[in-house]
């Protein structure tokens, strides 16, 4: 059946990808678009160059040695060919630099595709796209937010930055409502680890496209400040590439299926001094004990995760004429991963953050802020540490 | 099934026929926008002016952004020639992207609206929304024209938010300054 409904899918993919290429065609021998003759200074150049980076300083509680970091550099590149068609890409470098003998670092692609605008209600995108999933995926700058690190939930639950290669369809819908909805490759439950789906992401390199993901996202503004979202995930099977091995010795593919499923909810409140933002999200792993098996390593069935910020911006209490920000902040945040009581049952994580962002000018941001941890085995992760306190300092920009 | 995707193709291709039936340059919808707002005038017409330098200085001393060149004005007339309405387009930089917008002023100087004509950006549309648009109207050049002062940003839409009221705050304060040295 998995087979049967994966190669219905693979048509349909199929179908809809000539279509779309066909309809594009016939509307681009048509092209209305020109560019705008009577502007002033006019930035004319359609290539566009920018970028994000962050520093952090790690310094956790008790012995264990702190570490300094340039955790991301990015280098946007964009290109405008018409009215119509443009081409957004990041390319990104983690941990400095990247060396076969010396792990940990990554020079990636995090996003390359090219948009297709019909009009405000529709627009195409293919090529390597970020998941709409929470607020943090598809907007991840480090001047967006005000804590060092991006919150838990955005690595464990939507694994961050979540992206695939696929086509969809983005838009307004009237004057209060966003919709994305995206095909992509999908998950590989071949990387599902004890944090659960993060490292199943193929990220476009050689993927195998047997069983194809559908997201979509709905946002809804009712007024300027204040936006919600939600979000679905949806995969049939992320187990199609696994083998076991038979008492004869021969690899065969797994019997069972793992669908997967991701739904998140966010919210965020902008007036004046005052920002709110939060996420809830979850993961739901089909057959994880099977998965746990094949993979002889524990796979949760279900991650589970949330957070609410509170910021404040307290310089016009000073200086209304100031354009600088100095945002105290606070944030509760809350982990679960849900195994099989075989393998130790609920584990849950809460976190209490606190601190400062500053943003002396637009696009810098320093933030500096301390996390207590509820329990002091914090996830495998190669940025966290085995401690319950956590002092960070981080320096961060965009342009 | 097989027709219920025909159906589907063929909702598709409609939609993305009538989006491009519909669709208009930058100078048609910075001209609709004219007519929408200014509908009472008896014509319309287009005039450059010269940006000297005495009003570059005073357009960065007064916002911090820099004009110069030549502005092309939009201009609405009443039956007997006299403006009723005015229009500035520009671009100013989103995230990545350029975005094109007009800004249509009063004789008095406050701001009529302020129209999104071409949006770039990957993400962030929003700022072509009614709500926010709205909080333009009636400012003036002697008006807050900020973010989180007389402008609330739009949750999740910060960096496209402070480029437009940036952008406005720019033009009207370029208005005020050309109708002080007498051009129009």
């Amino acid at each position: 059946l998995a087979s049967a409904i994966a190669s219905q899918a693979r048509g349909t993919v199929a179908l809809t990808f000539v279509s779309v290429i066909l309809l594009i065609s016939s509307l681009t021998l048509n092209p209305s678009s020109s560019s705008a003759q009577d502007t002033i200074p006019r930035i004319t150049d359609p290539t566009h160059i920018g970028g994000y980076g962050e520093m952090v300083y790690y310094d956790p509680n008790g012995t264990t040695p702190g570490q300094l970091d340039l955790s991301r550099i990015v280098i946007f590149l964009s290109h405008q060919f018409s009215d119509r068609w443009s081409f957004k890409s990041e390319l990104e470098t983690e941990h400095v630099k990247v060396e076969v003998s010396d792990p940990g670092g990554e020079f990636e692609i995090e996003q390359a595709f090219l948009d297709f605008h019909v009009s405000d209600a529709l627009n195409f995108r293919g090529g390597l796209y970020l998941i709409p999933s929470g607020i943090i995926n598809q907007t991840h700058e480090p001047t967006t937010f005000f804590s060092v690190g991006r919150p838990h939930v955005d690595e464990e639950v939507i694994p961050t930055t979540w992206r695939e290669i696929g086509a969809g369809l983005f838009g307004d819908l009237g004057e209060y409502f966003k919709y994305q909805a995206y095909f992509g490759e999908g998950l590989s439950a071949a990387g599902y680890d004890e944090t659960g789906i993060y490292e199943g992401r193929q990220e476009g390199k050689q993927s195998n496209p047997t069983n194809p993901s559908i997201s979509a996202k709905i946002d809804y503004l009712p007024t300027p400040g204040l936006r919600f979202g939600a979000s679905i995930y949806y995969q049939t099977n992320t187990a199609s590439a696994l083998q076991t091995q038979t008492d004869s010795g021969a690899s065969t593919p797994v019997a069972f299926t793992s669908p997967l499923s991701v739904i998140a909810f966010d919210g965020q409140y902008d007036h004046g001094a005052l920002h709110v933002r939060g996420e809830y999200a979850m993961d739901a792993i089909g057959n994880a004990l099977q998965l746990s098996a094949t993979l002889s390593r524990a796979i949760p069935s279900k991650v589970t995760g949330g957070y609410l910020d509170v910021g404040y911006n307290v310089i016009p209490l000073f200086c209304s004429s100031s354009d600088v920000e100095v945002i105290p902040f606070v944030r509760y945040e809350m982990l679960q991963h849900n195994f099989d009581a075989t393998q130790g049952g609920n584990q849950s994580r809460n976190y209490v953050i606190a601190g400062v962002a500053c943003r002396p000018t637009d696009g810098v941001i320093i933030k500096a802020n301390y996390e207590f941890c509820s329990q002091s085995q914090f996830a495998v992760n190669e940025n966290e540490f085995m401690t319950k306190g956590l002092l960070s300092i981080g320096l961060g920009y965009a342009f | 099934l097989r027709h219920f995707k025909l159906g589907i193709l063929s909702i598709i291709a409609t939609i993305v026929s009538c989006g491009s039936l519909f669709a208009q340059t930058v100078p048609e919808k910075a001209d609709a926008a004219m007519r929408r707002v200014f509908p009472d005038a008896a014509s319309y017409n287009l005039f450059t002016v010269g940006i000297d330098s005495a009003v570059t200085a005073h357009l960065y001393a007064r916002t911090g952004q820099v004009v110069r060149g030549r502005v092309m004005i939009r201009q609405a007339l009443n039956a007997k020639g006299k403006p009723i309405g005015f229009g500035i387009t520009d671009d100013v930089k989103g995230k990545e992207q350029p975005i094109t917008y007009i800004t249509l002023i009063k004789p008095d100087g406050s701001i009529a609206d302020v129209e999104i004509l071409l949006y770039r950006e990957a993400y962030g549309g929003e700022i072509q929304h009614e709500g926010f648009r709205k909080q333009f109207r009636g400012e003036k050049a002697s008006s807050d024209i900020r973010l989180g002062h007389d402008i609330q940003s739009i949750a999740g839409a910060t960096i496209s938010s402070r480029a437009i009221t940036n952008g406005a705050r720019k033009l009207v304060t370029l208005f005020d300054e050309l109708h002080k040295e007498g051009k129009f």
